[in-house]
């Protein structure tokens, strides 16, 4: 069984050798290639392979639709149909007539409120609410813990302008301060919900909307969390950037897991 | 994929040559969030009655006094308000609420209709992303504004936490008072808030364990009614009760069927204790367990397809569940001690039960299949735990050693914080939450 | 008829003397959770003007009760020893009736302690049938741990809370 196994994995080795061969000819003959022609016509794998920043137009299109229509969830307006008594607990025996309808406020909806849409692009100017002296500490923590990982783990020289994980724990740390959540929601492990943020230069939001998930329209546990990790982004704004990073960091995508909330 | 291998290739050797780095999108992982309720703005409700500005006005003080005591919620001191609410009446100035950090804002209205009654209106803000979350009304008499005002509790806090609310219900409990020797123990009903409280049954008459039908319009209980101890059923709107079966032994720990067609129950005869179901329309009676120990405690799971119970045949209480038919009857819990009382979550994924160790009793929770038990409340003696119809929050009783022994009820979240008493006129035990009131 | 009136004031009279003294018990353990309390069954009281067959015969000339160990309902032989009073009670009473009384101490949930405290019951009313006495005769009832003999959070008060009472009827 094992050996079996072992077999195929030489073979593949072998025929990746090969492939590597054969890649390695094409590369250095492409090298020259380029040298010789230039490289105009060779940037169109390139843009095949971005499909990144096509993917984050589509994102921020789709939930834009979402912001927009949310207002028009069936909860917006409702308005019962009969007066609701007051709880009259009181079994006092009543000479038993036939079924006393009890008062029920059936919501039905009435004037259709005009949905205020939450387009959010501006930025909220806020004063941050930790200390800057808090903020600058951690800063320095993070930085400590994380450097000896991010010397080890990436090599490129444009490290300073790429978001290293330092970098992203030091953004995560601020948004996890503005995020509270309920830790006694049904089904918490499957509450993890993405909110895409567009920053400033001074970190203020200028633009955040939901990661479209069709379980926003149908599940409350779920918008309600997504609600949650909105409100965490648009709290915490203006959050603090590393310097020199802006280019790196203006466009996330949050993902909030509150899987290990502590209880 | 060799031809997509290479392609990959080429791109990288390229763009590690010639090309800036593309700075695409940064996912950022959080995590470990906060558990901190959640600072809510509840303004005065602006009065346009034609009956004086008293009509209604304590609306807003019982939607906050809800929200709060869910823990879930923090209402923020009127007096922090910069914003006016007349202002407010045409558009909230976000920034003014934000300031104070409020997360959600609520105002309202209550006019007078042209038929003579009472319609309250409201809106719930989210402040920081700015939009209108809810907007409701309801129409109602001028005693009904209480209960008005915890329908829009429950509209809120469902519309922020996703959960159901629990706050327009009701409780029943055995209200207890007297000596210790011959305590006297009545029926008593009130709203969750302990508002609207009444007794049910007269002094004289010992009472344990009331349980309410899917329609909090009837109520299962025990009584030693003639000295003969035995399951009854009291119907809410007429005060009409009646004997449930005719057993030839002493039946108790009642509970309805999720759908209100049935009863589950113990009947205790030769000294032994079995479960029994009942059919509420023919009467007729199954037998679900047949041995030679204690089989009592019966509850359903939400969807009535199972039954969780409590017996000794292991030697010392222990949880089972089995099929509606009394089939498969599997033992769940294996933790040290004793576990009685157990209770079916409405939400279907929990059992709360009492566990009883080391002299001590608490009160807990764990999945039903018996995994992830977690202990939510302790105390020389608590029991008895009954789940708010949205499955979130645990109503229980708790005793203090004697001399001065007395009994109260409790409310603790599930998650085992924000654990409240339950304020009665006197002692109180054996709470059970009613469904939402229809 | 005046004395037989009289014997039943002077046995009520003593009941309640009885009860009193147990009272007294009460506040010493409570005062002190090491106290041993007396003997629960009341003491060497005067038969004099109790009615033969009567509760307060039964009570005061026999003993109207039997202690269980925690969460057991077998007998023990003390608890044996003095059934067979009871039975020798009921063999020279023949009219008399007996409800059985089960009752459980404070530690333990309300519904278990009611099928506890039927199961202690049964165990008598198997003893005295097993001994001779119709089982028409008797009759048993839980109280589980509602009707406590005295207050007290501590080993005899939750010793002398584990019975089995015989009622004459």
């Amino acid at each position: 069984m094992s050996g079996n196994y072992d077999y195929k994995l030489v073979s593949n080795n072998i025929s990746d050798l090969r492939l590597g061969l054969l890649c390695s000819i094409v590369f250095h003959f492409t090298c020259l290639l380029i040298v010789v022609l230039g490289f105009p016509q060779l940037l169109v794998p390139l843009e095949i392979s971005e499909p990144v920043i096509v993917e984050i137009a589509q994102l921020s299109e789709k939930s834009q639709q979402i912001t927009s229509s949310e207002p028009k969830l069936p909860d917006s307006t409702v308005e019962p149909e009969q007066a609701p008594k007051p709880s009259e607990p009181v079994p006092t025996p009543k000479p038993s007539e036939p079924e006393q309808p009890i008062p029920v406020p059936t919501p039905k909806p009435s004037e259709p409120e005009q949905p205020i849409p939450v387009p959010t692009p501006k930025p909220p100017k806020l004063t941050p609410a930790n200390g800057s002296d808090n903020l600058s500490k951690m800063i320095n923590k993070l930085r400590d813990n994380t450097k000896s990982n991010t010397s080890k783990m990436e090599n490129s020289g444009n490290l300073s302008e790429q978001a290293s994980m330092s970098d992203k724990d030091f953004i995560a740390a601020q948004f996890r301060k503005c995020w509270s959540f309920d830790p006694g929601s049904k089904d918490i492990n499957n509450l993890v919900v993405q909110i895409h943020v567009l920053l400033n230069k001074d970190g203020s939001v200028t633009h955040v909307d939901i990661v479209e998930d069709p379980r926003y329209h149908s599940d409350n546990f779920y918008r309600s969390a997504t609600d949650s990790a909105r409100r965490a982004v648009l709290t915490c704004s203006p959050i603090n950037l590393p310097s020199g990073k802006y280019e790196a960091l203006k466009d996330l995508i949050l993902r909030f897991d509150p899987r290990d909330i502590v209880r | 994929m060799k031809f997509i291998f290479f392609k990959n290739l080429c791109f990288v050797a390229i763009s590690g040559m010639f090309v800036m780095p593309v700075y695409a999108q940064v996912q950022i992982d959080i995590n470990k969030p906060n558990i901190h309720p959640m600072p809510i703005a509840i303004t005065r409700f602006i009065n346009t009655t034609n009956q004086g500005n008293q009509t209604c006005k304590n609306v807003p003080d019982v939607i906050s006094a809800d929200l709060e005591r869910s823990g879930l919620f923090k209402p923020i001191d009127s007096k922090a308000f910069i914003q006016t609410i007349e202002s407010l009446q045409n558009q909230p100035n976000f920034p003014d609420w934000k300031v104070i950090n409020a997360q959600a804002l609520v105002n309202g209205q209550i006019s007078s209709t042209q038929d003579g009654q009472i319609r309250v209106e409201f809106n719930l803000w989210d402040v920081f992303a700015e939009n209108q979350m809810l907007k409701q009304s309801y129409t109602t008499t001028t005693n009904g504004c209480r209960r008005i005002a915890h329908i829009i509790a429950d509209a809120i806090y469902t519309r922020i936490t996703g959960e159901t609310g629990y706050f327009d219900t009701q409780i029943i409990y055995v209200s207890e008072t007297g000596s210790q020797l011959k305590r006297i123990k009545r029926l008593a009903l009130m709203d969750q808030d302990g508002e609207n409280h009444n007794f049910l049954t007269q002094p004289q008459e010992l009472v344990l364990t009331p349980r309410f039908s899917p329609t909090a319009r009837e109520v299962t209980y025990l009584s030693f009614f003639r000295n003969n101890p035995q399951v009854y059923l009291l119907h809410l709107n007429s005060g009409r009760r009646e004997l449930l079966g005719n057993f030839p032994g002493m039946t108790f720990a009642p509970r309805f069927s999720p759908d209100g067609n049935k009863m589950t129950m113990s009947l205790a005869k030769n000294g032994n204790t079995n479960i029994y179901e009942m059919d509420l329309k023919t009467r007729n009676i199954t037998r679900l367990t047949d041995n030679k120990w204690i089989n009592t405690g019966p509850s359903y799971a939400p969807d009535g397809k199972k039954i969780v119970f409590e017996s000794d045949r292991s030697g010392s209480q222990q949880l089972y569940v089995m099929n509606i038919d009394g089939s498969e009857q599997t033992r769940i819990s294996f933790g040290s001690g004793r576990y009685a009382t157990p209770v079916w979550s409405p939400r279907g994924d929990l059992i709360a039960f009492t566990k009883h160790k080391d002299r001590e009793f608490f009160i807990g929770v764990m999945r039903s299949d018996g995994s992830g038990e977690r202990l939510l409340a302790k105390g020389y003696l608590v029991e008895g735990p009954s789940w708010a119809p949205n499955g979130r929050v645990l109503a229980f009783c708790r005793q203090t050693k004697s001399p001065s022994s007395q009994s109260k009820l409790f409310s603790v979240d599930l998650t085992g914080f924000n654990e409240k008493q339950i304020i009665t006129p006197l002692d109180g035990s054996d709470p059970a939450w009613s469904p939402l009131i229809p | 008829m005046k004395i037989r009136f009289l014997c039943m004031v002077a046995a009520v009279a003593l009941l309640g003397a009885c009860q009193s003294a147990d009272e007294t018990v009460v506040s010493g353990t409570s005062a002190s959770d090491n106290i041993v309390t007396k003997a629960p069954a009341p003491t060497s009281a005067k038969s004099v003007s109790i009615v033969a067959g009567s509760q307060a015969d039964f009570v005061s000339n026999v003993g109207d009760r039997v202690f269980f160990e925690y969460d057991v309902f077998g007998l023990t032989p003390e608890a044996k020893e003095q059934l067979i009073k009871w039975v020798a009670f009921m063999q020279k009473y023949p009219r008399n009736n007996l409800t059985i009384e089960g009752h459980a101490d404070e530690r333990g949930t309300r519904e278990y302690n009611l099928a506890l405290g039927e199961r202690r019951a049964n165990s008598i009313q198997n003893f005295l049938v097993s001994h001779g006495i119709a089982s028409s005769r008797l009759r048993v009832i839980s109280y589980g741990k509602e009707r406590p003999d005295v207050i007290g959070s501590n080993e005899s008060s939750w010793a002398r809370n584990r019975r089995g009472v015989g009622v004459i009827q």
